[in-house]
């Protein structure tokens, strides 16, 4: 988390209302966590269950996110994903294992996940598992960098600017810093500021990465990765290494960068039809930009 | 009545009960498509799903997807849209404080 200018008292309550923020979401959301509401939706079996409003949220960005890309982006992927061998958190799962029989079929599909907003309930069918992942994180943002700026300007009596980055998953709040908040766009969240990548300035919205060069993981002679094509239950194969998406939201974003991985060849179009600026980096290292997305300095 | 005009009111009648089953069927059809529309993600159809077990391949015991309702309007139905930022990044000072980057 950053924070543009304040005492100490404005980031300390700007940061308390981040962990505030993302230990909700983990009760909510975490496929990994026996005691979320997602893991109790995921075991009820087909029986409504009660949750609360930020699971809702969270449930129906992730069926937002299914709708706007034709299914491409689908959050009934939580079993493919737990029988390819990610069935905890990541830092757990053993790098190689015995090998899986693959066999593309197709995930059961958002449209039979219910949501009942008002009695405050979840239903999926006997078998189906939800995995909001990518977008529950990129919900945190959003709502991180809301909380912490409101907190933020609470303190200090005036607006704040405030970027929260959650793996990624940039969402800026606030005004921004003279010339924008400078992120550096790269294959790997976990690289240094001053690592390889493009150094690219955001002033508003959010802004979130996708790639499968991250979380790999090897099953016999087979290498996975984390972002399942729904279309196959399968990793996507893919012409991009990583893909970089601006939006007004980081949500937008991640849907976004999450659908432009799966679709391959046809993102570009897909992501000028939308006029989300984007870059998009292949296997090669080559670097494609759409909409304004500044070109990097070395092309 | 003779054996001839009995034939002709069966006829009427046969043909009038196929017309009703004809319309209930266009009207069944009609209702389907209005509530799928009014109600983008939250059908269920009666699929019977295999939970399977977990030494399953990747895709066994999943719901049939052939079975699953398809086709439930427009996917953009009912979804707001997608929204670029008000402005759109810029090349950057080389002075990143943060990193965006795959997961």
């Amino acid at each position: 988390m950053l924070v543009d200018g304040g005492d100490p008292g404005v980031l300390e309550a700007a940061r308390a209302a981040v962990e505030a923020e993302l230990a909700a979401i983990d009760a909510a959301a975490s496929r990994f966590r026996p005691d979320s509401e997602l893991a109790a939706v995921n075991r009820a079996a087909g029986r409504a269950t009660p949750v609360s409003d930020l699971l809702i949220e969270a449930v129906e960005v992730a069926l937002r996110g299914a709708r706007l890309t034709d299914g491409r982006v689908d959050p009934t992927i939580g079993r493919v994903v737990r029988l390819l061998g990610y069935d905890r958190d990541f830092a757990s799962v053993a790098p190689d294992g015995p090998p899986l029989q693959l066999t593309a079929r197709s995930v059961p599909g958002w449209q039979l996940v219910q949501v009942d907003r008002a009695a405050g309930t979840v239903t999926v069918p006997p078998g189906v598992e939800l995995d909001l992942g990518s977008s529950a994180k990129a919900l945190a943002s959003d709502r991180a960098a809301r909380a912490a700026g409101d907190a933020a300007a609470g303190v200090a009596g005036a607006p704040i600017g405030v970027l929260v980055g959650l793996g990624g998953d940039i969402a800026v709040r606030g005004p921004a810093p003279v010339g924008g908040w400078d992120v550096k766009v790269t294959d790997n969240h976990a690289s240094p500021p001053d690592g390889p990548g493009q150094s690219i300035s955001i002033s508003s919205g959010g802004l979130a990465t996708s790639g499968t060069t991250v979380r790999r993981w090897q099953r016999g002679e087979i290498a996975l990765h984390h972002i399942v094509d729904p279309a196959t239950g399968l990793p996507a194969d893919t012409c991009w290494r990583t893909v970089s998406v601006a939006a007004a939201s980081c949500v937008d974003a991640n849907i976004a960068s999450t659908a432009a991985i799966i679709l391959g060849e046809a993102a570009p179009a897909w992501l000028t039809a939308h006029a989300l600026p984007a870059r998009l980096v292949r296997h090669d290292g080559t670097v494609t930009t759409v909409n304004g997305w500044p070109a990097d300095e070395e092309s | 009545m003779n054996p001839a005009q009995r034939d002709e009111g069966l006829r009427r009648v046969s043909t009038t009960t196929r017309l009703v089953a004809v319309g209930g069927i266009g009207l069944a059809g009609v209702l389907t498509a209005y509530v799928a529309k009014a109600a983008p993600g939250r059908n269920l159809n009666g699929t019977s799903v295999s939970t399977g077990g977990d030494q399953a391949t990747s895709g066994q015991g999943l719901p049939d997807q052939s079975q699953v309702q398809p086709g439930i309007g427009n996917p953009d139905d009912g979804a707001a849209p997608l929204v670029p930022a008000d402005t759109p990044p810029v090349r950057g000072r080389g002075r990143s404080a943060a990193v965006s980057g795959g997961s």
